[in-house]
């Protein structure tokens, strides 16, 4: 018996000491970004040997980003997206999976089996069609090419369904009984109770959102619009993708930073989100 | 009899009819619909129509099954599906293997679960553009990389990577294999914690030992889990766009090894304006996603649910 607790504990250390290694391994590309970026030494080639500490430390790099790069205006353009996405997305979502789970109209069966068929359809099979559809209503080069498709969130309404699922009918029936019309049911009985499920569709229409780019690349062509991710990549682009390394990776910093910081305070959220969404779009 | 049945049912009918007050109904599933009908059925439609037209978007004439039998001899289109089907398989036995392990070792210990999971997803927050553009430094195709010093110290020759005909794939799987894990992790985690104790509690009185645990319980249980990983990362994989657009550009380097499906369609569509060949690419893609779909949907019994 103490011997087999004896080998449990070693076989114990050893997973960690493999798991921490591996760990490490991820982490290390995000500390070699970070410290290239605040290396002056590396803005015009790769550091030879490789380093994991700035040799000239300085912030240039950084006043040089913002100076050619017009980040912040890269920012806001995507949360404006973001934003309004997250409002058309969530509230037909929201919508339509109470309808869906508590109304169960005549059809609504139908209606679940049609999005659960249009789940298969592929983004890039589409995307053509849909182009030239807004080319032709003149909306490209706007946000309306992202805040229109929006409406249909067929995986936030399967989780909006679900969730609704588990609630009891009973409120419903009671309120509709005493009068209460089908909007103020949703409105003021399920919707305060919808909180985790809402976090969720924002959480995963806002990380969607923040690093979506072959749409954005199709419909933006006026540098004035570009979100976060378009920006980045056609300045790396035009100025050739293994040039300046701490340049690179001041703007890689940057355009990562808003999301990372967002992940260190609701991590145990947002992986909780992905591991009962089990689909990430 | 008739009548007393029609008093009886009196306050039934109307109370059902208030409850499925079908019209209130199909107002709020109404946007989705909307949505459903203008940016997926008609888009696929006339992904479809198109691809039997030459045309350039505006206009165009009908030609058959022309622009697929020009795709099916094109060997551009076959070195695209080549390409990503090269590295969907890579892609496969990077990211399943090596995240049910790492979700194996998670699980086993009893401690900084959640602490190690969350480590592992932090890569999946970041960008495709951001990892690529890290990973091209890290990756550096010359003794100055820090991958390559790593294998100098190690006495191994410096490698190409990215820029190598037959490593550039396989960096890219690398990179993916980065973000990704994570996810799985999390993915293989959900199922795992499902695996009922009672197996294991009668395994350790049996005296078996850990691979017998892990071939004969762990893995059976978590079938679905690793159906439905299997198929979402292929589907990934035929849908492989961004990190081959940043690494390689429309021209795939080195060499158009990284000219996947998808880009064959970008290319054709928008920088080529063959809008019907490419049109017929995306159905095809659309077929194989299908079956792909299908197969999750026979396979799987819906992860969601546990």
């Amino acid at each position: 018996m103490q011997s087999y607790k004896r080998k449990k504990k070693f076989r114990n250390m050893l997973i960690i000491s493999i798991l921490i290694l591996v760990s490490l391994t991820m982490l290390i590309p995000f500390w070699w970004m970070i410290t290239t970026s605040l290396d002056w030494a590396a803005v015009t080639r790769v550091p030879f040997p490789p380093r994991f500490w700035p040799k000239e430390f300085s912030w240039q790099a950084y006043r040089v980003t913002f100076a050619n790069i017009p980040m912040v205006m890269y920012m806001v353009n995507t949360l404006t997206v973001i934003t309004g996405m997250i409002i058309a997305s969530a509230s037909s979502a929201l919508l339509a999976g109470y309808s869906l789970s508590k109304i169960r109209f005549r059809g609504s069966k139908l209606v679940l089996f049609a999005s659960l068929c249009v789940l298969m359809i592929p983004f890039e099979t589409t995307m053509i069609p849909q182009f030239l559809l807004f080319n032709q209503l003149g909306l490209t080069n706007t946000y309306w090419a992202f805040w229109l498709p929006g409406i249909s969130y067929v995986m936030g309404t399967f989780f909006t369904k679900q969730y609704m699922d588990s609630l009891p009918d009973a409120l419903r029936e009671s309120a509709r009984l005493d009068g209460a019309n089908e909007m103020r049911v949703f409105w003021q009985i399920y919707l305060p109770l919808c909180g985790p499920v809402v976090a969720t569709l924002v959480i995963l229409l806002f990380l969607y959102g923040w690093n979506d780019f072959l749409w954005p690349l199709l419909i933006l062509n006026d540098s004035k619009k570009f979100t976060v991710q378009i920006g980045v990549a056609m300045f790396t682009y035009q100025s050739g993708l293994k040039q300046m390394p701490a340049i690179r990776m001041a703007l890689a910093v940057v355009s990562v930073l808003p999301i990372l910081v967002l992940y260190l305070f609701l991590q145990r959220f947002i992986v909780e989100s992905i591991a009962t969404s089990g689909i990430k779009q | 009899m008739a009548v007393n049945t029609s008093a009886m049912l009196k306050k039934p009918v109307k109370k059902r009819f208030i409850l499925t007050n079908n019209w209130i109904g199909y107002l709020f599933v109404a946007p989705l619909i909307l949505g459903l009908l203008v940016f997926h059925l008609y888009p696929v439609i006339r992904s479809f129509m198109m691809s039997l037209e030459n045309t350039n978007g505006v206009t165009g004439t009908f030609i058959g099954f022309d622009n697929y039998r020009w795709i099916l001899r094109d060997s551009m289109f076959w070195s695209s599906i080549y390409n990503t089907v090269y590295m969907a398989v890579l892609s496969l036995i990077f990211n399943v293997a090596l995240s049910f392990l790492l979700a194996a070792m998670i699980n086993s210990i009893a401690k900084a679960r959640g602490v190690f999971k969350s480590i592992f997803f932090i890569p999946n927050v970041v960008s495709v553009i951001a990892t690529s553009i890290l990973f091209t430094f890290l990756f550096y195709p010359t003794k100055a990389g820090v991958v390559n010093s790593i294998l100098t110290m190690l006495g191994i020759q410096p490698v190409e990577w990215f820029s190598g005909i037959s490593t550039s794939r396989l960096t890219v799987c690398i990179m993916g294999a980065w973000r990704m894990i994570g996810y799985y992790i999390i993915i293989f985690m959900a199922g795992l914690q499902s695996v009922s104790k009672e197996m294991y509690e009668a395994a350790d009185v049996d005296g078996v030992n850990e691979y017998q645990r892990l071939m004969h319980i762990t893995i059976p249980s978590i079938r679905p889990i690793f159906a439905f990983v299997i198929i979402m990362d292929t589907i990934a994989s035929m849908r492989r766009f961004s990190d081959v657009y940043m690494v390689g550009g429309t021209s795939g380097s080195p060499g158009g090894t990284l000219v996947t499906t998808v880009m064959y369609i970008y290319r054709n569509a928008f920088t080529g304006t063959q809008m019907g060949v490419a049109s017929a690419a995306a159905f095809v893609l659309f077929l194989i996603i299908l079956l792909l779909s299908y197969l999750n949907i026979t396979f799987v019994n819906r992860p969601n649910d546990r």
